[in-house]
């Protein structure tokens, strides 16, 4: 455990080798939705009296240093400070203007090496050397000088890191934890559902996925997942109605609006690394195929275009499921003719709280397509639009289909007249079609709209 | 199923308190012993990895390694391990030199130089002091910097850093019910950088009213990896799409040493307010892959290429879409384009026409403009089609006196199902022109905004050509309750059909011949 450790070490002294260092650590991160992570630190360190500065190496290089926060017992802060002016070639050299540094020529003939002290004047574009009442800029002639340095500048760190002055009543050890909220580590749910067709059947596995950015890697951190985003407005949860209220399950509790999930074994959620833990497996999901056609308004299509596939579920315990189900990615794949899983699709859900539909975009249809026209238009009055339509569904497969339809985009006062197939009224200005196209066939809809206002005495035309 | 109580349970018998933490054992799997690609329109393929695993019983960490690196490894399947599957890890950092320095910070290296005077070696134990830009030591009595004092130097490192694999790896861990033995697993998981698409050559015969039409699949592996002997797919529908993930090639963080300011007093940067212009260009990217038109062009070229049937991907049904399977096992190299042969129909029946349509009726053109092509058949077996048509690129050949096959034409197709009309727009005439002229346009108003209009426009169609042309003239709607009447062709009454709720003139034009279309359009402007 080399990372995400911290040192205690005097005011003066800037040593890794502290003793509070071997403590073991216990750490817990919370982690939201939105790129905020709170990290928490607790250690048993050893402070000593009166003025101390305890430094923190391997803190997160994303935290908000202002939102760093050391508890323990009988100290206060007096000051802290956020370093992360990293150690490199270029600062050392800038760091080292106006002090002496050595140079070692080495002869490239002889290989005799002479050892020089010099003064760093300038480190901007060449670096200039005084070497005893001499001025020369470094390496211009090209040949090999090594730059001695004997000391670099303690504020400059290989990581970077917290460092905070503390005020201690007492000398001796303690337990102090800091706390700090830093970005840079994200976590997201990742489903993945394979489809069986003939069994009407998802298997759904599910995944917590961690990414961590921060440089810094946690070990054996207790993990809690906020499901929900502080401050800020989740993404909108495409696909999901909801319906009724959300069942909390023994790990998941609900605190404020947000759910909270904890993982159950501390996790080591390492830097550059994508780390999932499996959280669901529910292999016997209800889930229906459907055809879905929506089109707003009226209009002629002059090419046939295919209907969406959608999977319709629902997140309950007597459909194979029921759980509440965090914001995610649903990957979708299903079993070809050799038994291969083979991907079809992938949506995103919303938090979904237990008792909830789940509408899942497949892709679109090869096979089963919609064309529309607009037979005829007309504007027998001021205000009144009649619109004859025609709708024609074809299916190129081998097996009949229903195509579930929707005329949107009525204007509110409307008649609908003469409609080849009985439709559902779903809202004020929409209709459902359940259209049936027979295997390799076509059904046309027709029907004709008037809508507009009707008026006591039609206007002369 | 369960939900995170049930996995408490699963993980607690395997995984130690948080304090004393082991890792459990380690087993390779094998490289993969098969390999199976399904490769999407939209750069995403799906591969599967056929491997075998040595299992001792309980719970171990499975390592795959080679893994693509433009993996999605939330896509991951695995399947061999129904139920013992608690946690995985992706790790992206392949053994580099700039991995193996950063993992090795606040190690001890062994530094080694030569004098190149004398071919002196020197080794000395410096500690990798910061590795982020640029490398500062720390020796035992000083500090320097790596690579930068002209010296030969030599970092060597005593072990590779942990955790630290030779190519991208996933791992699983397997809880304590995994079974025991070798078994046979299958890895699946999506990768980007792969794609295919259709081009189709369409060959027409000397009046236009065949064709022999081939399609081809047309994969490019952008990436840097490459399947060799890999059973290949191809899908050919619109998937749903979230792009919620990215696979991880693209934050490749390059290696950097830098150095202290190596300027001296002769050799300064260029100025950049460009009184010095003697640095050299930077090189031109490199040419961007072969695509598919220099094989048509080479097909075009070629008499008829024959396809036997078994050289034809076998096609199945995929939930809604079509899916191709490459009749034999083949490679796909890294930075290559490979095109395999989707459907091969001799002597399909077209439709040529040319196409005019009319979209307002204000204007008078002032000079004519050369109509559509269109080629048009159904997708049908009685056409000599009848196989679903992935969307494409259709390049059209027309055989000509003097010069042989030439390019007739192009256009983009959609996805066409069996029973549907498959049409291209491929070219505008330049011997088959139309002229509009508008000898009436006057509206009166109507209650409200409403007006009624009324125009009367003839269209003049010229053919050069020395043959008859089959037209079609489609008046567009303006408005509602439009009428079309008084509708003459060369002075003689003729119909408009309706197509797509379009009025729609159907006309053949004789060879070498000034024609005239005129009609009254009326509507309500509302």
């Amino acid at each position: 455990m080399r990372l995400a450790t911290f040192a205690a070490v005097g005011a003066l002294l800037v040593t890794t080798a502290a003793s509070a260092q071997q403590a073991p650590s216990n750490l817990a991160i919370t982690i939201y939705n939105n790129d905020i992570a709170l990290v928490e630190d607790t250690r048993t360190v050893q402070i000593g009296s009166g003025r101390t500065r305890l430094d923190f190496p391997n803190v997160s290089g994303r935290i908000q240093p202002e939102t760093a926060a050391l508890k323990a017992d009988g100290v206060s802060i007096v000051e802290q400070n956020f370093d992360f002016d990293l150690l490199t070639p270029v600062k050392m050299m800038e760091k080292a203007v106006g002090s002496r540094v050595r140079i070692v020529r080495t002869n490239p003939a002889t290989g005799r090496e002479t050892v020089e002290t010099a003064e760093v004047l300038s480190a901007n574009q060449g670096v200039v050397l005084k070497i005893g009442d001499r001025i020369e800029v470094l390496r211009d002639d090209g040949l090999p000088v090594r730059v001695l340095f004997d000391r670099i500048p303690e504020n400059l760190r290989a990581k970077p890191t917290l460092s905070i002055t503390v005020d201690s009543q007492r000398a001796g050890s303690r337990p102090a934890s800091l706390r700090y909220l830093t970005n840079g580590i994200r976590w997201s749910a990742d489903y993945v559902g394979v489809f069986d067709e003939r069994a009407g059947t998802l298997a759904m596995q599910g995944w917590v996925t961690l990414t961590n950015n921060t440089g810094a890697s946690y070990t054996n951190a207790r993990t809690q997942l906020v499901a929900g985003a502080p401050g800020q407005t989740g993404r909108p949860s495409s696909g999901v109605r909801r319906a009724g209220t959300g069942g909390a399950s023994s790990n998941q509790t609900s605190f404020a609006d947000y759910h909270i999930y904890s993982l159950p074994e501390p996790t080591t959620i390492a830097e550059n690394q994508t780390k999932q833990v499996s959280f669901l497996d529910a292999p016997n999901a209800r889930a229906a195929k459907v055809y879905d056609v929506e089109r707003n308004g009226f209009g002629t299509e002059r090419f046939a275009g295919g209907a969406t596939v959608r999977l319709n579920l629902r997140n309950a315990q007597d459909a194979g499921l029921g759980a509440a189900l965090p914001q995610g990615t649903v990957r979708l794949y299903t079993k070809d003719s050799t038994g291969r899983v083979q991907f079809i699709g992938e949506d995103n859900i919303g938090h979904t709280s237990e008792g909830s539909d789940i509408e899942l975009d497949v892709g679109t249809a090869f096979d089963v397509t919609s064309q529309s026209t607009v037979v005829k238009r007309e504007n027998p009055v001021e205000g009144v639009t009649v619109t004859e339509m025609a709708y024609v569904f074809r299916n190129a497969r081998a097996e009949a289909v229903t195509i579930n339809f929707q005329q949107g985009g009525l204007n509110g006062d409307h008649d609908m007249q003469r409609p080849s197939i009985e439709p559902r009224k779903v809202d004020a200005t929409t209709y459902a079609f359940a259209v049936p196209v027979p295997a390799r066939g076509e059904t046309r809809l027709t029907f004709t709209v008037r809508e507009g206002k009707r008026r006591e005495t039609p206007p002369p035309r | 199923m369960r939900f995170f109580a049930p996995s408490f349970a699963t993980l607690l018998a395997f995984a130690a308190p948080a304090y004393a933490q082991e890792s459990p054992r380690e087993v390779r799997a094998s490289a993969p012993t098969a390999v199976t690609v399904t490769i999407y329109r939209d750069n995403l393929a799906l591969i599967t990895e056929t491997r075998e695993v040595e299992l001792t019983g309980g719970p171990a960490k499975v390592v795959f390694e080679g893994v693509l690196d433009r993996a999605i490894p939330q896509s991951a399947i695995i399947r061999g391990f129904e139920g013992a599957e608690a946690e995985r890890n992706f790790d992206f950092d392949g053994l580099n030199g700039r991995s193996l320095l950063l993992r090795s910070i606040g190690d001890e290296v062994i530094i080694r130089r030569t004098n190149p005077g004398s071919g002196a070696v020197v080794e000395e134990t410096a500690v990798i002091q910061a590795a982020g830009d640029g490398v500062a030591l720390r020796f035992a009595d000083r500090y320097e910097a790596l690579g930068c004092s002209g010296t030969p130097e030599q970092v060597i490192f005593p072990r590779i850093p942990d955790g630290l694999r030779a190519r991208p790896a996933l791992s699983t861990l397997l809880g304590p019910e995994a079974p025991a033995g070798r078994q046979q697993v299958t890895l699946s998981y999506l990768a980007t950088g792969i794609e295919w698409e259709t081009d189709y050559v369409v060959t027409l015969n000397e009046d236009g009213s065949r064709a022999d039409v081939t399609g081809w699949i047309t994969v490019q592996n952008a990436g840097e990896e490459g399947f060799a002997d890999a059973t290949v797919g191809v899908v050919a529908g619109d998937l749903s799409r979230t792009f919620s993930d990215t696979a991880r090639a693209n934050f490749d963080r390059m290696a950097q040493r830098s150095c202290w300011s190596m300027d001296t007093t002769t050799d300064f940067p260029p100025d950049t307010r460009g009184l010095y212009d003697g640095v050299p260009p930077p090189p031109a990217p490199p040419p961007p892959p072969m695509m598919a038109a220099p094989i048509a062009e080479m097909m075009a070229k070629d008499e008829r290429i024959v396809v036997t049937g078994s050289r034809i991907p076998a096609r199945e049904e995929l939930g809604d879409y079509q899916l191709y399977r490459f009749p034999e096992r083949t490679s796909v190299a890294a930075q290559q384009t490979k095109q395999i042969v989707l459907v091969s129909r001799p002597d399909v029946a077209v439709d040529r026409f040319l196409r005019a349509r009319v979209s307002d009726v204000m204007n008078t053109d002032a000079e004519p403009w050369g109509m559509s092509v269109v080629l048009r058949t159904k997708n049908e077996e009685a056409r000599g089609l009848g196989e679903p048509l992935p969307k494409g690129h259709a390049n059209v050949y027309a055989p000509h006196q003097r010069f042989g096959l030439l390019v007739a034409g192009r256009d983009s197709t959609r996805d066409t199902p069996v029973g549907v009309d498959w049409e291209m727009d491929i070219a505008e005439s330049f011997d088959v022109t139309a002229q509009r002229t508008i000898s009436r346009n006057s509206w009166r108003p109507l209650s409200g905004f409403r007006k009624h209009v009324t125009a009367d426009l003839t269209i003049e169609v010229a053919n050069a050509t020395n043959r008859p042309q089959q037209v079609e003239i489609a008046q567009q709607i303006l408005g509602a309750s439009q009428r079309v009447t008084n509708t003459m062709w060369n002075g003689a009454a003729v119909r408009a059909t309706t197509k797509d709720g379009e009025p729609t003139f159907l006309l053949t034009v004789p060879p070498n011949s000034r024609n005239a279309l005129s009609y009254r359009i009326t509507y309500i402007d509302d």
